[in-house]
């Protein structure tokens, strides 16, 4: 059975000491949860793979193969995604107003690659625009994916 | 926001207070994540869990996955004030006794901080952790 004594005069007779080691372990756990929610490093080139991939396929010029590499996309986004869920065995909002800066910045850089290849590739005939794309957007997308785990890792610090 | 500075004797063992810092960060989290963090077994945070969902601060919630049952828990709204005035309860001990310290010897019994009896840790309110 708990005892509920008069929490002031329990409080009141804590050492600070104490008290500074009760912080502590809470600062601890806030640092082991924002550990766990560091994605291991391929997780982010597998993500960047799969975005460059897709984009460069399309150096093919074959439609059908373009559009099952975007499914291939989808599906191995929502893997990957869904695997990181069970492994870290939280739930939270991942999106603020900072990682949801750094998410629009990272949908539109890729969309400007794919508008650049398009214009390069299609509309003035220069092969290999998807290619270089495509192999631009795999470090991209390490960047923007770390810039996102780095800032979800100071809110888990403060608490946030 | 500030919270009122309490100190709450369910949220302040150490096993509990640690699984309150966990669920306070994220929304939700499996029984087993909390375990880890913990390093403790099963029927340790099992007890531990059941006091704190006694108290009305922590929910459980369990979910069929694949044939396997997956617990997850999380903090209710009573149990993140209960943890959010703690912690702020323990920053005044601390920056009580840095304050009294700075004022020189005989400012403060040693080893104590400053508090009188009653259940609100007086004249303190601190951000929210």
């Amino acid at each position: 059975m708990e005892s509920h004594q008069d929490p002031g005069r329990a409080a009141a007779k804590m050492a600070p000491g104490e008290a500074a080691s009760a912080i502590s372990a809470i600062d601890g756990s806030r640092s082991w949860l924002a550990d766990r929610m560091i994605a291991p490093g391929w997780y982010h080139v597998a993500f960047g793979l799969l975005a460059g991939g897709a984009i460069a396929e399309a150096e093919i010029r074959n439609w059908m193969l373009l559009a099952w590499s975007v499914v291939a996309y989808t599906v191995g986004c929502g893997a990957l995604s869904w695997w990181n869920q069970r492994r870290v065995g939280v739930a939270m909002k991942y999106f603020d107003a900072c990682t949801r800066a750094v998410f629009g910045g990272h949908v539109l850089t890729l969309t400007g690659l794919i508008a650049a290849a398009c214009w390069l590739g299609l509309d003035r005939g220069i092969h290999g625009a998807f290619l270089a794309a495509g192999v631009l957007a795999v470090p991209l997308t390490v960047v923007f994916g770390r810039w996102t785990d780095k800032l979800l890792r100071a809110r888990l610090l403060t608490g946030q | 926001m500030s919270t009122a500075a309490r100190f709450d004797e369910i949220v302040h063992a150490p096993n509990r207070l640690q699984i309150c810092a966990i669920l306070s960060a994220v929304s939700a989290a499996d029984f087993a994540t909390v375990r880890e963090g913990l390093r403790v077994a099963d029927s340790v945070l099992s007890k531990h869990v059941r006091v704190l969902h006694e108290a009305g601060y922590v929910e459980v919630h369990k979910s069929t996955c694949a044939s396997r049952v997956r617990t997850s828990l999380s903090l209710t709204e009573a149990g993140r004030a209960a943890y959010d005035g703690h912690v702020a309860a323990l920053q005044a001990i601390v920056s009580n006794e840095a304050f009294h310290n700075s004022a020189g010897p005989g400012a403060s019994p040693p080893g104590k901080a400053q508090l009188q009896p009653g259940s609100v840790v007086p004249a303190m309110t601190s951000s929210s952790a």
